[in-house]
Order: C-alpha cells, then structure tokens, then sequence
C-alpha cells in the first residue's frame, strides 16, 4: 500500500511538473488568458454582489407582500442580500489565491527539478 | 457584424433591434403561453442540431490516429472530462452527459450568435435563467439524494459562536438561492453587453462612411474587428465559466465541503 501511494505521489509531482513547463512554454497565450481571467473575475465579483442585493430585496418583497408588513422584511432582507453578495465575492477571490498558490507552488517544484538536471 | 449593420443603413441603426423576438411560426397559445415558433427557438434548434452534428461526425470513423473531426471532438471531450475530474472527482462523472451538453449547448449558442444575422439566445435573461435554474434545481436535488436532510448542514457554517449562528444561516441561504441569478446574468450580461457594443460600432462605421468621412470611419472599424476577436474569446470563456461553477456547485453538492 505505501508503494502504491509513493507511486502515486511522484505521479502526482511528474502531473504537476508536466502543467507548469507546459505554462512556461506559451507564455504568449498565458498573457492574453491571465488578461481574460481578470476580466472575468472582476465580471463574477461585480454578479456576485448585485444578485446578493436584487435575491435578498426581491425574497423581502415577498415576504411583505404575503404578511402585508411593508417594508420591514425588505429592508432586513436588502442587508442581509448585501451580506451574501460580500460573502460570495470574498469566497470566489478565496478560490482563486487558493488556485494561485497552487500553480506557483507547482511552478517551484518543476523550477527545483530543473535545476537539480 | 458590418454586413449586417450595413444592410440597415446609415444613421437610424438600433442597437437593440437584434435582441427582438419574433415568431416565425404562428401556434395557438396554451394555457396562456405562447407556444410559436420564434427565431430564437430556431437558433436553440441549430444549436443542438449542429452540436450534435459535430459529435456524431467526430465519432463517425474512430481511429488510432485520429483525423480533425475526430480530434476536436476527442478535445471537447478530454476538456470537460478533465473540468470534472479536478473539480469534482471522479464521482462527478456521472453527471458527464449533463454537463457536456450544457457546455456544448451554451457553446454553440454564443459562436452561432457571433454569425453576421443570426440570433444570440444566451443574450435572452430568461434563456440564461432556465439554464440556470435547471443547474441549481438539479445539484440541489443531488445533495438532498446523496446526504438525505444532512444537506442543510451546508448553511450551517462550523466554528461560529451560537448567538451569531442564526444570522450567519440566513446569510447562508441567501447565498445559496443567489447562485442561479449570479450564473444567469453573468451569461447573459456577458453576451448582450458585447453585442450591443458592435452594433453601436459598426453604426459609427456606417454613419461616417455615408456622410463621407470615409478615412474617420477606419478607427471604428479597427476597434469593431478587435471587439470582435474578444467577442469571440467571451464567447468561449462564459461557456466555461457556466460550466466550471457548475462542477464547483455539483462539487459543493456531493462533499459538501466550502
């Protein structure tokens, strides 16, 4: 069993490796697709935000108009929509340094081994 | 786009006038919907059509070394296959021919809506929004299938002090019931921010060739050719984002882990 997890683990680097030469060897493309990515990101930051606001302030509106307590559950719900969008943004920026590290993390193992040859 | 602009002619162009809907064939409506046949529901059927199309030549003749067809489809393939595998694990690819086909679909929905006089339907809100909620009702469905009630604990966050706990929940919800919205406007804002944006560029192109300023007209015409090529790129790239949070929600559904 250890054997097989060794033999997995170097396949893992030997993947890992494999990623990042191929990053470093189009580095053309990667310009133009970090460039894209940023725009996208910043895209899905500015979504996440206002869906937290329009969800909460329609589900409040909703609330209100069913109990007739206008405009009290809106209000609550706006914030609280407010809330989620911000949480949701932090998460989504959470992911991609996660993602981030990961790929310069590979980046210093296949560096390493470059040196070691 | 600058054929199309110009079959309009010169400075009355709408710039909206492509996102119109208009039935093509005329059905009884049931129940008070509309059952016609519009453009849109033409594109959605050439969408499909050709989609499948290109799957079923890509497959046609298999071979060791694979010919073109055979190639693109194999990448197609190796590139969903391989979204699911890092973002869901293996277990995810049981949900393959669903999330192939999403991709796909929304693929050729913005590439086909790129052609000079078609239809963009990803650039309809409630197209997006079907799309959307078809994800959410079905990953949602997943989690209450594979965790039974214990699928709730997703709104419980862990390591929180008790008196916060039950604004945190609320949050929490929250979240969660906007994932369909965020998915959907960002597609569809997407498609039909940058659509409108060559209509309003190729009017500029047209409105100065008319009035003679020909040589003024060559620097919206350069932004309109570069606009497109990022068009296109967009249209790749939202097909991707669409499909990759929806591995990243399906994930969330079967490990129920943040």
């Amino acid at each position: 069993m250890a054997r097989q997890d060794s033999k997995r683990d170097r396949l893992d680097t030997l993947e890992k490796k494999l990623s990042a030469s191929r990053q470093r060897h189009q580095p053309d493309d990667n310009q133009g697709r970090a460039n894209a990515n940023m725009l996208g990101l910043a895209w899905r930051l500015t979504v996440e935000m206002l869906a937290g606001i329009g969800v909460g302030g329609f589900i409040g509106w909703w609330i209100d108009k069913v109990l007739g307590t206008e405009p009290i559950f809106m209000l609550l719900l706006l914030v609280l929509g407010m809330g989620a969008g911000l949480m949701n943004s932090v998460r989504t920026v959470a992911e991609m340094r996660r993602k981030q590290d990961e790929l310069d993390a590979a980046r210093k193992i296949s560096a390493a081994a470059d040196d070691e040859e | 786009m600058a054929g199309k602009s110009g079959a309009e002619g010169g400075a009355g162009i709408d710039p909206m006038h492509q996102f119109e809907v208009h039935p093509i064939i005329e059905l009884p409506s049931i129940a008070g919907i509309d059952t016609s046949f519009t453009n849109s529901s033409l594109w959605m059927v050439l969408a499909v059509g050709l989609a499948s199309l290109f799957m079923i030549f890509a497959s046609r003749r298999t071979a060791i070394v694979p010919g073109r067809m055979q190639l693109m489809g194999e990448m197609a393939y190796s590139f969903i296959a391989n979204m699911i595998k890092e973002n869901v694990g293996t277990e995810g690819m049981k949900y393959f021919p669903f999330i192939f086909s999403l991709f796909m679909f929304i693929l050729f929905c913005n590439m086909l809506g790129m052609l000079p006089y078609s239809f963009t339907v990803t650039s309809h809100l409630i197209v997006t929004f079907a799309l959307a909620a078809t994800v959410f009702l079905l990953i949602t469905g997943v989690g209450f299938a594979r965790h039974g009630i214990g699928f709730l604990k997703l709104f419980v966050p862990s390591g929180i002090p008790v008196f916060l706990l039950p604004l945190l929940v609320l949050i929490e919800v929250i979240s969660y019931l906007t994932r369909p919205v965020s998915l959907s406007v960002r597609l569809f804002g997407n498609m039909m921010a940058g659509h409108t944006m060559l209509k309003i560029f190729g009017g500029f192109v047209v409105g100065l060739g008319s009035a003679g300023l020909v040589p003024l007209a060559i620097a919206p015409f350069a932004l309109m050719v570069a606009f497109t090529g990022l068009e296109l790129l967009i249209a790749g790239l939202q097909a991707y984002v669409f499909t990759i949070l929806t591995c990243i929600y399906l994930n969330e559904a079967i490990h129920m882990d943040h």
